[in-house]
C-alpha cells in the first residue's frame, strides 16, 4: 500500500501553463478520481506523478521518497491514448510486460483479455480504439501493482466493458490497491471513486471525499417577486461559494449551513425556498464553470 | 526490458536472411543457366574466341586430369590456353601481339579471387587470368561491414522510434534510463553482428556455388573485421545520437544520411584545388569528415591494384580504427544523455 503526496506542482511547456500549484494527497487503499475539462492539466499531472514529464517546480513522493526506478515495479499505467506497438501482437506485449515488471501475472492477462473480448493473436493495428483501450487496461491490472494511474481507462469502451472496467478499479481498492483514475464519464467517477479531486486551467479546484461533498453541498433556491431585488448581504457569507442568478430566480452554492442560509434568503424577500442536494456532476461543472456569470449578482449582493 | 528491440532485430534480420537467401537463388540460377550455354567454359570472352571462324579449338586432359582446351587464332595473333582444374578455378593464358605505346609492361589487378596478371616482353603480351587464387578474407568482410551498415541504418533510431509515442511503457519500467538505453545499443549492435554474420555465411554459400572457396587469413584480415564491426557501431551510435531527441520525422535523417555522409566524404578526399570554390568546398567539409565514420571506412585488402590498397576512402588510415571506436562512444554516450532528458 502506498500514500502518494504531491506538493506545489508546477509544469509549463512554453508560456502555456499546463499545471500550477498543484497539491494533493492520495491514501493508500483508495479510489482516487481526477476530474477536469480537456486540458485542466489532469495528464499533465499524471506524466510528472510518473517522471515522464519534468516539473519546473513541486515534489511527488511514494510513501514518502521520491520517484526512482525501483518505484515502478508497485507502479501500473494506462496512458489516455493507445500507446501500444503497433507491429506487435497482443501475445508480445504480454511478454513484453512479463519480462519487465516481476510481479506480473501473464494468467491472469490472458484472462482479462478474454473477458474484453481480445484476440490475443492479432496485432495491436488491427483493434480498434477500444480494444486497444481494452488491451492497457488488462495489462495494467495484470501487473499486481500496488499503484494503478488510469487516464481515461474507459475511453472507446462500450457500456459493458466500461462497467467491466469499474469492477476491476473497485475490486482492486478492495484488495488493498490505490487506483487514481481520471474520466470524463462523471457517473463512472461517481459510482467507483471514494476520493475526487478537480481540476481547471492547472490548478486544483476541489478535492474531498465524494460523500462528504455531496452532503455538505446544496444548493439554495428562492424565487422574488421582481427582478431587482438584494440579497442582504448573503453575497459575502463564506459558506456561500456562488450565486447564480436567472430572472427572478436565485440559486446559491453552500457549502455548509444550508437551512440558515435559506432563511436568510426567505427573509430578503424570497418565496418558493427549497434546498436542493447535487450530484458529482452538479458538484464539478459549479467547480470548472467560468463565475463571471456570477459577477453581476455577486456585486448586488455584496451592496446590499 | 529490451524485448521490443529483440523483435525489431528479429524482424530485420528475416528480411536480411530474405534477400540473402534470394541472392542465392539468383547465383545458383545463374550459375545452372551458365552449365547449359552450350559450352564447358564459361566466360564470354573465351567462348567468343572459341567460336571465331578463324580459330583452332583443341580440346586435351592433361596427366593430372587438367582439362586444356588452347585456342590458336592466327587471324588476330592471339594464342589461349585455359586450363580448367574443375572446382578449383580455371587458369588463362592469353598470348597476344603487344599494343604500341604500351606503358606498364608488368600490371596486376586482384579482385576477391580473380586475379589478372599482364607482362609484355618484347613483340608479345602475356595475360593470365586465375579465377580462384585464394583471396582474403577481408573481402567477405567488407562486404558484410557493407550489408552491416544498412542493418545498422534500419535499426539507427531506437530512442526516437520510444520517442514516437512509446514513452509511457518504455520509461515506466522498473530500469533507470541509462541502464534501458545502453542495453538497447547492446541489443541492436549485437543484431547488426548478427546480421554480418549471416552475410559472411551467404558468401561462402554463394562463393561455393560458382566455385571451391579459398581464403587467406591474416594480420590485415582481422584488421579489417574490426575495423568494420567498429564502424558499425560507429554510423548506429551516429544515427542513434542524431535522432535520439526526435519524436517524429527520423527517418528523413535515416534517409539523407547515406547520402550526406558518401558526399562529405569524397568532398573531403578530392584535391579540389583548381577552383576558389572548390577549396572552401573542402575547406568546408574536412572538419565535418572527421566526425563522418565513412571517412574511415575503406575496403583495403580486398580489392588492390599492383599490390596497393585501392578504393579506400580513409582520411588518416593509421587512425581508423581508433578513430572509429572514439566516435562510436562518443556517438552513444551523446544519445544516451538525451534519452535521459525525454518527456512523454
Amino acid at each position: 500500500m502506498s500514500t502518494i503526496q504531491i506538493s506545489n506542482l508546477r509544469k509549463t511547456y512554453g508560456s502555456l501553463v499546463a499545471v500550477d500549484g498543484f497539491s494533493l494527497r492520495i491514501p493508500d487503499g483508495t479510489v482516487f478520481g481526477l476530474l477536469g475539462p480537456n486540458g485542466a492539466g489532469k495528464t499533465t499531472a499524471f506524466k510528472c506523478m510518473l517522471g515522464l514529464a519534468r516539473p519546473a517546480t513541486g515534489e511527488i513522493l511514494y510513501d514518502g521518497q521520491p520517484l526512482v526506478p525501483e518505484t515502478f515495479a508497485r507502479i501500473a499505467y494506462v496512458p489516455e491514448s493507445s500507446v501500444l506497438y503497433e507491429w506487435m501482437t497482443v501475445a508480445e506485449h504480454v511478454e513484453m510486460n512479463r519480462r519487465a515488471f516481476p510481479k506480473f501475472e501473464p494468467a491472469r492477462a490472458v484472462v482479462l483479455l478474454g473477458e474484453f473480448g481480445v484476440d490475443a493473436r492479432k496485432r495491436a493495428r488491427t483493434l480498434s480504439k477500444g480494444m486497444r483501450t481494452a488491451v492497457m487496461v488488462a495489462l495494467a491490472f495484470a501487473r499486481n501493482a500496488e499503484i494503478l494511474i488510469l487516464d481515461e481507462p474507459t475511453a472507446g469502451l462500450d457500456p459493458v466493458n466500461q462497467r467491466h472496467v469499474l469492477s476491476l478499479i473497485i475490486n482492486e481498492a478492495a484488495r488493498g490497491n490505490s487506483v487514481i483514475f481520471s474520466s470524463h464519464q462523471i457517473g463512472q467517477v461517481e459510482r467507483a471513486a471514494e476520493h475526487i479531486a478537480v481540476m481547471n486551467r492547472g490548478r486544483l479546484v476541489l478535492e474531498g471525499q465524494v460523500d462528504d461533498l455531496k452532503a455538505e453541498r446544496k444548493i439554495v433556491e428562492g424565487v422574488f417577486p421582481g427582478v431587482t431585488y438584494t440579497l442582504d448581504g448573503i453575497a459575502g457569507d463564506p459558506r456561500v461559494a456562488r450565486i447564480d442568478r436567472t430572472e427572478r430566480i436565485v440559486r446559491l452554492l453552500v457549502v455548509a449551513g444550508a437551512e440558515e442560509i435559506a432563511a436568510r434568503l426567505s427573509s430578503a424577500g424570497a418565496a418558493g425556498i427549497r434546498i436542493l442536494d447535487l450530484n458529482l456532476e452538479d458538484i464539478f461543472l459549479y467547480a470548472v464553470s467560468p463565475a463571471d456569470a456570477t459577477a453581476d449578482v455577486v456585486a448586488q449582493g455584496g451592496a446590499a | 526490458m529490451t524485448y521490443v528491440e529483440w523483435l525489431r532485430i528479429r524482424g530485420v534480420l528475416k528480411w536480411t536472411g530474405i534477400v540473402l537467401i534470394a541472392g542465392v537463388v539468383l547465383l545458383l540460377a545463374l550459375r545452372l543457366s551458365l552449365l547449359t550455354f552450350g559450352s564447358n567454359d564459361a566466360l564470354l570472352f573465351v567462348h567468343g574466341l572459341e567460336t571465331n571462324k578463324g580459330s583452332r579449338v583443341v580440346h586435351t586432359t592433361l596427366s593430372d586430369g587438367t582439362k586444356r582446351t588452347t585456342i590458336d587464332n592466327s587471324k588476330d595473333h592471339v594464342h589461349v590456353v585455359i586450363d580448367d582444374l574443375g572446382y578449383q578455378g580455371k587458369r588463362i593464358q592469353i598470348f597476344e601481339r603487344s599494343s604500341h605505346g604500351m606503358t606498364h609492361p608488368h600490371k596486376t589487378i586482384s579482385m576477391g579471387d580473380l586475379h589478372v596478371e599482364t607482362r609484355a616482353s618484347g613483340k608479345e603480351t602475356v595475360t593470365t587470368v586465375e579465377t580462384n587464387r585464394p583471396e582474403s578474407f577481408g573481402y567477405y568482410a567488407a562486404i558484410a561491414s557493407f550489408v552491416g551498415l544498412i542493418v545498422g541504418t534500419l535499426l539507427g533510431a531506437p530512442f526516437a522510434r520510444e520517442n514516437d509515442g512509446h514513452l509511457e511503457v518504455a520509461l515506466t519500467k522498473p530500469v533507470r534510463r541509462e541502464t534501458l538505453g545502453l542495453a538497447t545499443i547492446g541489443v541492436d549492435l549485437a543484431g547488426i553482428a548478427a546480421a554480418w554474420a549471416m552475410t559472411v555465411l551467404f558468401l561462402i554459400v554463394a562463393h561455393t556455388i560458382i566455385e571451391a572457396p579459398h581464403f587467406t587469413f591474416g594480420p590485415s584480415d582481422a584488421t579489417l573485421i574490426v575495423l568494420g564491426l567498429v564502424g558499425n557501431a560507429a554510423w548506429y551510435a551516429m544515427l542513434c545520437a542524431a535522432t535520439a531527441s526526435m519524436k517524429r520525422s527520423y527517418g528523413v535523417i535515416l534517409g539523407v544520411a547515406w547520402p550526406a555522409a558518401i558526399v562529405v566524404t569524397v568532398l573531403a578526399k578530392l584535391q579540389l584545388n583548381g577552383s576558389q570554390m572548390g577549396q572552401v568546398v573542402h575547406a568546408v567539409v574536412t572538419p565535418i569528415s572527421w566526425i563522418d565514420p565513412f571517412s574511415y571506412l575503406h575496403f583495403g585488402p580486398a580489392y588492390t591494384v599492383n599490390g596497393q590498397p585501392a578504393g579506400s576512402m580513409a582520411v588518416a588510415p593509421h587512425l581508423e580504427l581508433p578513430m572509429l571506436a572514439i566516435l562510436a562512444l562518443v556517438y552513444g554516450t551523446l544519445a544516451v544523455l538525451q534519452w535521459r532528458r525525454v518527456e512523454a
